[in-house]
């Protein structure tokens, strides 16, 4: 384990064979049996990013997917980390922050169960904006990055899906941020 | 804004536009900028329903409308929360114990408390938002029986910037309310929620079919926990919001409050949602 993990905890993985960047080395691991890998599917079928999503659509994005633990104050990436991740929650918060010199770490948005933490595979360079932070137990889907990008390269019905339910999300985070900036409890009710 | 006179004292009863005397009996700084004041009337006073205003005036300085932010079934003061934005609102959260304060009242439709009974009961709040709604708040957990979940959403700015912060506290220790309060900004330290009020909706447990929001905030702020409590599935009809406007005679006399067809001062400022969105997109409305 390196120094920064120790310091911020440790990432229990429950996943499949394959391993993904960095929490490669943070976990402990176990081969999935068919029940678990069945529990997979449908534990990512009930999230709300993948509601109504077809049951092919669904296989493909589970061969993606591994379930993941994460102890709370532990990060989950850093800023400027390769993006070659994203979590679907289903339990637990996390916190995306910045360091701001003076003035600490300043925390951005709270994201929680049934949401997408971690949009950055999706856009060239494939760095992580913020960082992490689990505030408490978190459990999720961890999607490979490099796994989906492929499989959404080769299927364009995977891809539509997919898009048509992230586009939203980024739209909401956007004018989320927005309203924010426009800093309406200043001096307004 | 209308700058009052010394009343006379007789006939104040009957007549809307004279302000009755009214002395502060106590002054909380709830904020920076922020304080709630207790007010006694000298005279009979009508009590206030939750989500009605009161004119509250300084001679020589003006009037502005101030909801009322307590209990009304609790006590015999006036209570109003104040947030110093200019010169009146700034004068009246100078006012200490003993100061004088001019008072009309209580004008304008509340909150539709009875409609509530057996519903879910979503309110949310943005910043000083929550006072017109803390009187609704008192109530429902008053008769907790009568109503079905009870969802509190509020944002605030900042951890120092959240209003009623111990009384939100004491609620929360009850258990049979659900809170949830986000942040525009916080540090590290912040436990709970970061971000915009209207990402609270999705998470919040109750039953669009059989749920009432009651919203209260900057309008912009309206606007789009508006749009996702329709998103969550409530009818516009099952939405209530709770307008400013600029006021002076608070009885629908000189058209200042005019928002399309209605008089915020005397239609509102509570009003249903589907009555009053084809003008709430409108600019200078
Ligand atoms: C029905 C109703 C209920 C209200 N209840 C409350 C209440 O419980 N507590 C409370 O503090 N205020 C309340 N207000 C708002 C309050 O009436 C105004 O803040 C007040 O009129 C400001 O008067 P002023 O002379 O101090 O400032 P003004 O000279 O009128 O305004 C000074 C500056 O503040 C800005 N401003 C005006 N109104 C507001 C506002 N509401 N919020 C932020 N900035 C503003 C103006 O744009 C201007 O830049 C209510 C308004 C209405 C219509
Ligand atoms: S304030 Fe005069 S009509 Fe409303």
């Amino acid at each position: 384990m390196t120094t920064r993990e120790q310091q911020f905890g440790r990432e229990q993985q429950f996943g499949r064979e394959q391993q993904f960047g960095r929490e490669q080395q943070l976990g402990r691991e176990q081969q999935l049996g068919l029940e678990q890998r069945l529990g997979l599917e449908q534990r990512l079928g009930a999230h709300p990013l993948l509601a109504g999503i077809t049951e092919a659509a669904l296989a493909e994005i589970a061969a993606c997917a591994r379930a993941v633990e994460v102890a709370a104050g532990a990060f989950l990436f850093h800023e400027g980390e390769t993006a070659d991740r994203c979590y679907l929650l289903y339990h637990g918060r996390i916190a995306l922050g910045a360091s701001q010199p003076g003035r600490g770490h300043l925390v951005l948005e709270t994201l929680g169960p049934g949401e997408i933490v971690g949009l950055s595979w999706l856009i060239p360079p494939y760095r992580f904006a913020y960082d992490g932070q689990a505030m408490e137990l978190m459990r999720a889907i961890v999607l490979d990055a490099a796994c989906l990008r492929a499989k959404i390269a080769a299927d364009s019905v995977l891809c539509c899906a997919l898009l048509q339910r992230l586009v939203p999300v980024l739209a909401q985070r956007l004018q989320g941020a927005r309203l924010q900036s426009l800093d309406v409890y200043g001096r307004h009710r | 804004m209308v700058g009052i006179a010394e009343p006379a004292a007789a006939a104040a009863a009957e007549d809307p536009m004279l302000p009755r005397r009214g002395r502060v009996r106590a002054r909380k700084r709830e904020l920076d900028g922020v304080v709630t004041l207790e007010i006694v009337p000298e005279a009979e006073f009508s009590a206030a329903s939750a989500g009605q205003f009161n004119m509250l005036g300084l001679p020589g300085i003006g009037e502005i409308p101030i909801s009322l932010s307590s209990d009304p079934a609790q006590g015999d003061g006036l209570v109003h929360t104040v947030r110093a934005v200019g010169p009146v609102s700034a004068a009246l959260s100078r006012l200490t114990p003993g100061d004088t304060v001019w008072l009309r009242g209580p004008f304008g439709v509340g909150w539709p408390l009875a409609e509530l009974a057996g519903r879910d009961v979503v309110v949310v709040s943005g910043g000083l938002g929550l006072a017109p709604l803390r009187p609704v708040l008192h109530r429902l957990l008053a008769e907790r029986t009568r109503y079905g979940q009870i969802v509190l959403l509020h944002g605030a700015r900042s951890p120092t910037e959240i209003l009623y912060r111990r009384e939100i506290a004491a609620w929360r220790r009850r258990l049979d309310i659900d809170i949830a309060i986000t942040l525009d900004h916080a540090g590290a330290d912040w436990r709970g929620h970061v971000g915009v009020v209207t990402h609270l909706i999705p998470q919040a447990a109750f039953d669009p079919h059989h749920a009432t929001a009651l919203v209260c905030g900057p309008e912009v702020m309206m606007r789009f926990a508006i749009a996702a409590l329709g998103a969550a599935g409530l009818a516009a009809s099952a939405i209530f919001l709770s307008l400013e406007r600029n006021m002076q005679c608070a009885i629908g006399l000189c058209g200042h409050c005019q928002f399309g067809p209605f008089f915020v001062c005397r239609d509102g400022p509570v009003f249903r949602y589907d009555k009053v969105a084809p003008w709430l997109s409108v600019k200078e409305i």
